[in-house]
Formats: structure tokens, C-alpha cells, sequence
């Protein structure tokens, strides 16, 4: 299966507790898929860039309201062979997704004065999401708490 | 070789820059609500497990009371996509939070 890449690069993420609506642009990683794509995440990374230490409480969402409008980035293949992904990354939209009010799928903290997390899932062991609709279809990468700068880069593999 | 499906995956938290400490962990990811749980070493307790799709599952209690993959959520989502269901999500206590009518529908099949 192609392997596609996404990042978010150099953005100030804002603290958005579960049921956060509307996120504002540029405050969120997010990966959508199409009514006809289905992905797994195998790797996120995050980096920190802030320039005095702030502690960021990061995690991986779903979304009970997609992005309307999002501003769709081409994810990146990671072997030029493979065809272009039908999914999509995004960091802005005419109006933010809403965050779910339900069980967060990864949480981790960092130091965002040079801390960095990287999460590599074991075969068999990715995050899914699929089929485009709410609240299967997205994923958002973004703060519980703690505004460092961070960049952020989501691999997933589209099957 | 292990049967058991999934392995081991990897979380690195790099805090040296900032006068922390470098921390790394195995992972493994639950087979019902598809959350990444960082494994602690000192565990002492075993750990969860479906004999039904016979992979490791977390300790949420939503996750250990019926089998619930993930996997068969992903099925469930392009079959019922319009519905707008929660197949892939689960509440706080890894609580399903889709109707299970349309699964066991789908499982008659």
C-alpha cells in the first residue's frame, strides 16, 4: 500500500478541550478521507519550536463535525511510484472542524522548547479512519492544553 | 512467530533539549477502540486480550465487556457511510457508541 505524508509546519496550536468547535485555521493538523478512500495512520511526529519552555499537551482526535470547506494540501507520496492519495491534509478551512466528545486515540506531552514525539504503530496496529463522513472520516492532530509552537507530520497509509 | 495480530509499535519523547529526558516506549494499540496505549514496563497486571479477534485490547471497560474491532467498524462505516454513525469513535470508557443493530445485521450476513 502507498505510503503518504502530511505536514503542519510552524503553527501555535490553541488549547481545544473535546467539543471544541470552529478551529480556528492554523491552530490544527487535520487528515480527511474521501467517500471513496480509507487510511491508516503508521507514524506522527511532532516538533517543538518554541523559544522558552511551554509544555503542550498534544493528541489525536476524531471529529464529530468536519472541517467545511477545508483548504486541501496534497499529502506527499513517499515512493514517487505511487499514485497521487485521494485523501487529503489540511490546516485551514472556511470553518474549523468540531472536535469529539469522545475517547482520544493518542496522548502525549512535550517540552515545545525542543522536545520532539515521534509514535511508529507495529503492523496491524494503525489508527483508521475512512469513508469521509462525521465523525469516521477525519482525524485532527492538535493541543489539549499549551500553546508552543510546534510542527507537526502525520504519515498514513491509504488502502 | 507470534499469531497474535499487531506487534509492537514506538513512542519516542525527546526532552532532552529543554533539560528533560529522553523517553521511549513500546505501544500497542486496542483492537476495539483503536487508541495507542504507551506500555509501562513495571506493569505487574496482565494486559487485555480478545480471544474473539485474538489481539490485545485496553483496559477500558467498553473494550472488555464484548468485542467490538475496529476493523469491523472500518466495514461498518463504508457499508452504512450515509448514516452518519459513529462506528469508529467510542466514548470515554471505550463504550461503543453506534447502533449495534447494524452490526449484528452485518454480522448475519
Amino acid at each position: 500500500m502507498a505510503v503518504y505524508t502530511h505536514g503542519a509546519v510552524g503553527y501555535t496550536p490553541i488549547a481545544h478541550a473535546d467539543g471544541a468547535s470552529a478551529l480556528a485555521s492554523n491552530s490544527y493538523q487535520g487528515i480527511r478521507t474521501e467517500t471513496t478512500s480509507t487510511l491508516r495512520i503508521v507514524e506522527f511526529f511532532i516538533g517543538g519550536e518554541a523559544t522558552a519552555s511551554t509544555v503542550n499537551r498534544m493528541a489525536l482526535r476524531r471529529l464529530s463535525t468536519n472541517a467545511a470547506t477545508p483548504t486541501n494540501q496534497v499529502p506527499a507520496a513517499t515512493n514517487p511510484l505511487s499514485l497521487a492519495s485521494t485523501s487529503d491534509g489540511y490546516v485551514a478551512a472556511t470553518t474549523g472542524p468540531t472536535i469529539a466528545t469522545t475517547q482520544h486515540l493518542a496522548n502525549v506531552a512535550l517540552n515545545t522548547f525542543g522536545g520532539v514525539v515521534r509514535w511508529v504503530a507495529a503492523p496491524g496496529e494503525e489508527i483508521w479512519a475512512t469513508a469521509g463522513t462525521a465523525p469516521n472520516g477525519e482525524l485532527c492532530l492538535d493541543s489539549i492544553s499549551g500553546t508552543g509552537v510546534v510542527s507537526t507530520d502525520i504519515k498514513f497509509e491509504e488502502i | 512467530m507470534s499469531r497474535v495480530r499487531g506487534g509492537r509499535g514506538y513512542l519516542m519523547i525527546d526532552n532532552r533539549a529543554s533539560g528533560g529526558e529522553l523517553l521511549e516506549f513500546k505501544t500497542l494499540t486496542c483492537a476495539h477502540c483503536n487508541q495507542v496505549v504507551a506500555l509501562n514496563p513495571k506493569r505487574q497486571r496482565e494486559r487485555g486480550f480478545c480471544q474473539k479477534c485474538y489481539a490485545y485490547i485496553c483496559d477500558s471497560v467498553g473494550c472488555n465487556v464484548d468485542c467490538n474491532p475496529i476493523l469491523e467498524g472500518v466495514d461498518l462505516a463504508q457499508k452504512y457511510a450515509t448514516l452518519g454513525e459513529p462506528f469508529l469513535p467510542r466514548g470515554y470508557k471505550g463504550e461503543v457508541l453506534f447502533d449495534l443493530e447494524l452490526r449484528d445485521k452485518n454480522r448475519l450476513r
